[in-house]
């Protein structure tokens, strides 16, 4: 006779434990780790990492796989081994919004992680804005990665454990107190420091007062690259902000020079396909090839990972110059994806972590570590080949579903996850307006919602962002979000010579809404409202348009690296593509309607009487069909109907559609 | 001591391979005698007793074409590198980038070459490293990959699709009947036992990327390329390659963006059977 399975029917209430599919970031606290899948991938990082300490010499790793075989993740067991080693840092890159920010986009990234975040995993979480701490100032909590290189060039003492320095910088902190006195103590160390490494003496000395707690907000502002007032840089005693690139890229050699010789830090560079914005621009992978190849030669610290799909490896070759290809990709690190054994390991794993489930499972002797699968049932996932873990972790998910009964869950949509995105980045408290947000995510945006007759391309020219171009007209888009009036009015006068010059015809000048221009600015005004008189266009976009510009960057750059997922299925680009042009969110779409006023021409005098032609007898039409018959932008067709009133009106969409109003009827 | 004649030759021979050298793919006596400065130009007994010289001490090799009936003998050809491996190196490197009719091939060797090409095409042709592909639209192409039967029947297979649609079958479906059909026409016999396979997947997976003992990835076309002489067709590659990957001694990775290969990178990858095809391949390490 046949032995009978054990029963396999699991209690509803039992969560799913293979809900989680994916890793956002290397820095998520969530950490669900079978260290043999993918041992010897990490394994070749570990062996980079020593080559870097042990030949004092940079070197450039490639990791790489098929989507959802675990690239972010191995980011992440990354992270949590360097907690384990305390001469690393970790720094983690998303995609840098173009090619001429890439070092204020590292200097960002690396200022976030070097001096906002811990390593250590016990002891108090480091205050974050959601969860502000009862105490806080230095040697309180954690120390974060810049303190802790500090404190051993301030202690002399350079294999020093953590928790031991951690101890030493508290003690410090305690004899000179926060602020003036602090900065004070601080500085024969950082003046050293600076001689002997060949630091940047301003950089060092913002950095001082951002330990010390010493005009402090200013100090992170300017760290982050923001571009500061004049009264905050007089009171860091420095002449000028790290807002360009130049100063940006001596910021960031300072960082990694700081940590000295017997320190690794590791760059993770993610996602580098999202530095297309289609498969013919090359522009981005050639500044990070650049720059990085650049970077590598200036210290002799870095372990550069670039973490890519397999596919891509060849467009990455092929995008730049060989010898910095040789040097980026000096060593490598393969993905495997799932045999069958190792995919039982992940399935055991999983259902381990959950202890109402493990607790169900040790209640019956022949339930084996697969309950409630059996072994053919998880065998029979995997094809010839394997199988990406993110691929087996939702079947699996599937199957436990099944054998719960539980009803199906609810299909989710690519407009739902846009809404949930949307809101999180509406409330995500902002440390600095990029620039680049509005320049990428518009190039992005203009690739979906073209202009009539218009060809949009990255501008080249100094303070040109987008340049839009037909025949021989050129229209600049250019962005500023500086916070010092002077460099404001520079720019503005800057782009008063370019239309001067007739290098572009018009202008449209964007600031976010949220960054105000003071009344006081008087020659920023003025050149503003000169800038206007030129026919050229100022637009002050809401806090809504840079949260939707910044998801369709993120979006954007996922569905690249064939990351997008949607419940059980993943977006291609030209999914993503399709549905936001039948889609757009409001934001972007008032965004582009408020960009067309820059460029449009007045709209024909018998627009109206045409419009209400088309609608006669049909009431209410797509705006887009309606747009195609008059053979203008939807965008120009939305406007005109916004301005004036008088025979149409439009429902928001999707798709947004057009009505007549009766009243235009009986008037003609 | 040195004679001034032996130094003299030693000059001269000099001149010879400095010539030579200039030509990959070797020179006749009577070019090597124009390519020397004016001063060297010496008879051509002279010239020839010094290549046979050259000859005896190995500095040098000489090819000869074969006689053609009623035609005087055709002279020799002189060269730093044996000329056989090196003609048929180059042919490969041609045929690498993509199938060329006889013609393109001539094209990119030196004149004294392409008119012996055939002799140097004949035995990568019996050894079927290269492949003489059927007639298209008059053109017979060169190439180290087989034909693909489906540019020579597109018109047959569409008739196919369009009859099977008019009977009320969607292509889907047809496609799929047509794939269980042809998956039982497959030879059964593998060729090798599967240690044998992997002895000799994984010599040509490691000559090719060291690293790949290691776990590297290798490119699957690259490998059937390396493997053309014990897989010489695609089923017969294609199965060894599964066959290992179903005894998990390999991983392979597919393309991510399969809309983005042209049909020729497909036939040169493993179709993965659920909408992709397998472009890379690993040696498991786990």
């Amino acid at each position: 006779m046949p032995k009978a399975h054990p029963q396999t029917t699991i209690p509803l209430d039992i969560p799913n434990p293979f809900l989680q599919d994916r890793v956002d970031s290397p820095w998520q606290e969530c950490f669900q780790d079978v260290p043999e899948i993918n041992r010897t991938a990490f394994q070749s990082i570990q062996n980079s990492i020593a080559a870097v300490c042990q030949t004092n010499q940079s070197r450039g790793l490639i990791l790489h796989g098929e989507p959802g075989s675990g690239k972010t993740h191995l980011l992440q067991r990354l992270r949590f081994f360097t907690q384990r080693e305390p001469r690393t840092w970790f720094i983690y890159i998303p995609p840098f919004p173009g090619p001429n920010r890439f070092w204020r986009h590292l200097l960002e990234c690396f200022f976030y992680d070097v001096c906002q975040r811990s390593k250590q995993a016990n002891g108090p979480a480091r205050p974050t804005p959601d969860k502000p701490s009862a105490v806080e100032g230095p040697g309180q909590g954690p120390l974060t990665q810049i303190e802790e290189a500090l404190t051993r060039h301030l202690v002399e003492r350079p294999l020093e454990t953590t928790q031991n320095l951690a101890g030493w910088w508290a003690e410090i902190c305690r004899k000179d107190l926060p602020g003036e006195p602090l900065f004070r103590r601080l500085k024969p160390t950082f003046d050293q420091l600076t001689v002997r490494f060949r630091l940047d003496p301003d950089v060092m000395k913002v950095l001082r007062h951002y330990l010390s707690w010493n005009h402090r907000a200013s100090a992170y502002a300017d760290l982050l690259g923001r571009d500061l007032p004049e009264e905050d840089l007089q009171l860091l005693g420095v002449k000028q902000s790290l807002d360009d690139e130049e100063r940006a890229r001596q910021a960031v050699l300072t960082f990694c020079r700081v940590a000295g010789t017997a320190f690794t830090i590791i760059l993770a560079f993610d996602q580098i396909e999202g530095l297309q914005l289609d498969p013919h621009d090359f522009d981005g992978l050639r500044a990070f090839a650049k720059n990085a190849v650049d970077l590598m030669s200036q210290c002799g610290n870095l372990l550069i990972l670039s973490a890519v799909q397999t596919y891509f490896l060849s467009a990455l070759g092929n995008a730049m110059h060989a010898s910095y290809y040789q040097r980026i990709a000096q060593d490598e690190s393969v993905l495997e994806i799932l045999s069958k054994e190792s995919a039982k390991k992940l399935i055991a794993y999983r259902l381990d972590t959950q202890k109402e489930f493990a607790g169900l499972r040790n209640a019956d002797a022949r339930r084996g570590p697969l309950w409630p699968f059996n072994v053919e049932e998880i065998e029979k996932l995997i094809p010839v080949g394997g199988l990406p873990a993110r691929e087996l972790i939702r079947r699996v998910r599937h199957l436990f579903d099944e054998k719960k009964s539980a009803p199906l869950p609810p299909i989710k949509s690519l407009a739902e996850r846009w809404k949930e995105d949307f809101e999180r980045e509406l409330n995500r408290p902002l440390t600095r307006l990029d620039e680049g947000v509005y320049e990428d995510g518009l190039l992005k945006l203009l690739q979906i919602k073209p202009l009539r007759g218009w060809r949009a391309r990255r501008g080249k020219e100094k303070d040109l962002h987008v340049i839009l171009e037909r025949d021989a007209e050129k229209i600049g888009i250019s962005v500023s979000h500086s916070e010092n009036m002077t460099s404001l009015a520079s720019q503005l006068k800057r782009l008063l010579d370019l239309i001067e010059r007739k290098s572009v015809g018009k202008l449209i000048f964007l600031r976010d809404a949220r960054l105000p221009i003071s009344a006081k600015a008087k020659a920023t005004q003025e050149r503003l409202q000169e800038i206007v008189k030129k026919g050229s266009r100022v637009i002050r976009p809401p806090a809504e348009a840079y949260a939707a510009l910044n998801v369709l960057r993120e979006l954007w750059n996922k569905a690249a690296e064939n990351d997008l997922t949607v419940g059980d299925s993943t977006i291609s680009m030209g999914e993503l593509k399709k549905w936001l042009a039948e889609n757009t969110p409001r934001p972007l779409e008032d965004l582009i309607e408020d960009a067309c006023k820059g460029i449009e021409e007045p709209p024909p005098v018998d627009t109206g009487e045409r419009l209400l032609e088309i609608l006669r007898g049909r009431w209410i039409m797509p705006l887009s069909q309606a747009a195609q018959q008059l053979a203008m932008p939807e965008a120009f067709l939305s406007s005109f109907t916004n301005g004036a009133q008088e025979v149409a009106g439009v429902l928001d969409g999707p798709p947004p559609v057009l009505f007549l109003l009766p009243e235009a009827l009986s008037r003609s | 001591m040195e004679s001034r004649v032996d130094l003299e030759f030693q000059e001269f021979d000099e001149l010879i391979l400095k010539v030579l050298a200039r030509n990959r793919f070797g020179l006749a006596a009577a070019k090597i005698r124009q390519d020397l400065p004016p001063a060297y130009r010496s008879s051509s007994m002279q010239l020839i007793a010094r290549l046979d010289d050259l000859l005896a001490k190995g500095h040098m090799y000489a090819w000869h074409p074969p006689d053609k009936p009623g035609k005087k003998s055709p002279p020799p050809i002189f060269s730093v590198e044996p000329l056989e491996p090196l003609v048929s190196k180059g042919i490969l490197e041609l045929l690498k980038l993509r199938a060329l009719p006889l013609g393109e091939i001539k094209k990119r060797f030196p004149a004294h070459i392409a008119g012996h090409l055939p002799v140097f095409l004949d035995p990568l042709l019996s050894k079927r490293i290269v492949k003489r592909h059927p007639p298209l639209q008059g053109k017979r192409l060169l190439s180290l990959l087989d034909p693909d039967p489906v540019i020579y029947l597109t018109g047959e297979l569409n008739r196919l699709f369009e009859r099977g649609t008019k009977l009320g079958f969607s292509v889907e479906a047809i496609r799929q009947s047509a794939r269980k059909y042809l998956a039982k026409q497959q030879p059964q016999e593998p060729i090798q036992s599967p240690a044998e396979t992997e002895k000799i997947v994984f010599k040509a997976m490691t000559s090719l990327k060291p690293a790949a003992a290691q776990g590297a990835l290798v490119y699957i076309p690259d490998l059937r390329r390396a493997l053309l002489d014990t897989f010489p067709d695609k089923a017969s590659f294609d199965r060894a390659i599964l066959d290992l990957a179903e005894l998990e001694k390999i991983q392979l990775q597919s393309h991510s963006l399969p809309a983005e290969l042209t049909e020729a990178e497909k036939t040169d990858m493993i179709d993965n059977g659920r909408g992709s095809y397998f472009m890379a391949i690993g040696i498991r390490m786990e």
